[in-house]
């Protein structure tokens, strides 16, 4: 699976507004939905699920990434969002880091498959150097998926 | 030494496992490595971890060298039966 099947342009955040955890998963989630209006989403009851979810453990996984992530019903495919802090945001990672890319991951209840797929392409594509940099340093939206597609074609 | 185990938890390796996986292989001193379809890894990296992708009846190779190896086998072993607590 590729950053771009799950990413498309019109739910990546330049700038992300807040600076929390739970106002940038509000953010996330909202684009993910304007993103993708064939698809039925309950944005409060997802932003619950993922907030229980962070509970249970960050998806904070240091070097400055977080994957907030879950299963819902009513979805087709894995959808997902893009959202950057120049500032950083406390995610309470593991590593204690403020966080500033952050990948939002919905995937179908019924393919727990399709969730191992779009984290294994974020952590593939972290791996690389200066994709964080280049991520932080892109000057708008075009940029940044510009570099998801430049990275997806360097992983295949 | 090396020992092959089943992953049986529904979601497979995701974020909350690989963090549990990561922190326990830390706590050995032994070089530890998980190998899927002979692509091998560093079980002390997450995101080492996250690119296996390793979903539910996957078979992971685990890999330890080192003074305390068969301790960090064992120890990793139980983890993964124990479903990380899922389920």
């Amino acid at each position: 699976m590729k950053l771009c099947n799950f990413i498309i342009k019109s739910s990546i955040i330049k700038n992300l507004k807040s600076t929390d955890k739970k106002g940038a998963i509000v953010e996330l989630v909202e684009a993910t939905k304007n993103a993708h209006k064939s698809e039925k989403i309950k944005s409060a009851e997802v932003v619950d699920l993922l907030m229980k979810r962070e509970k249970i453990g960050s998806t904070g996984i240091g070097n400055m990434i977080a994957v907030p992530h879950v299963k819902i019903e009513g979805i087709k495919s894995v959808i997902g969002a893009f959202g950057r802090s120049i500032n950083g945001i406390d995610f309470n990672s593991i590593d204690g880091e403020l966080v500033h890319v952050i990948f939002l991951i919905l995937a179908p209840v019924d393919a727990p498959e399709s969730n191992l797929q779009a984290l294994r392409r974020i952590s593939q594509a972290t791996r690389q150097p200066n994709f964080c940099k280049f991520l932080i340093e892109a000057k708008d939206v075009g940029e940044i998926y510009s570099l998801f597609k430049e990275f997806d074609e360097v992983l295949n | 030494m090396e020992r092959t185990v089943k992953i049986s938890n529904k979601s497979g390796i995701h974020v909350r496992p690989a963090a549990q996986i990561a922190e326990l292989a830390n706590k050995f001193q032994a070089n530890i490595t998980f190998v899927k379809d002979g692509n091998e890894i560093n079980a002390k990296s997450i995101m080492d971890l996250l690119t296996l992708a390793a979903g539910e009846g996957t078979q992971i190779k685990i890999k330890a060298e080192g003074i305390d190896e068969k301790k960090a086998i064992d120890a990793l072993e139980s983890l993964v039966n124990s479903k990380f607590s899922e389920d």
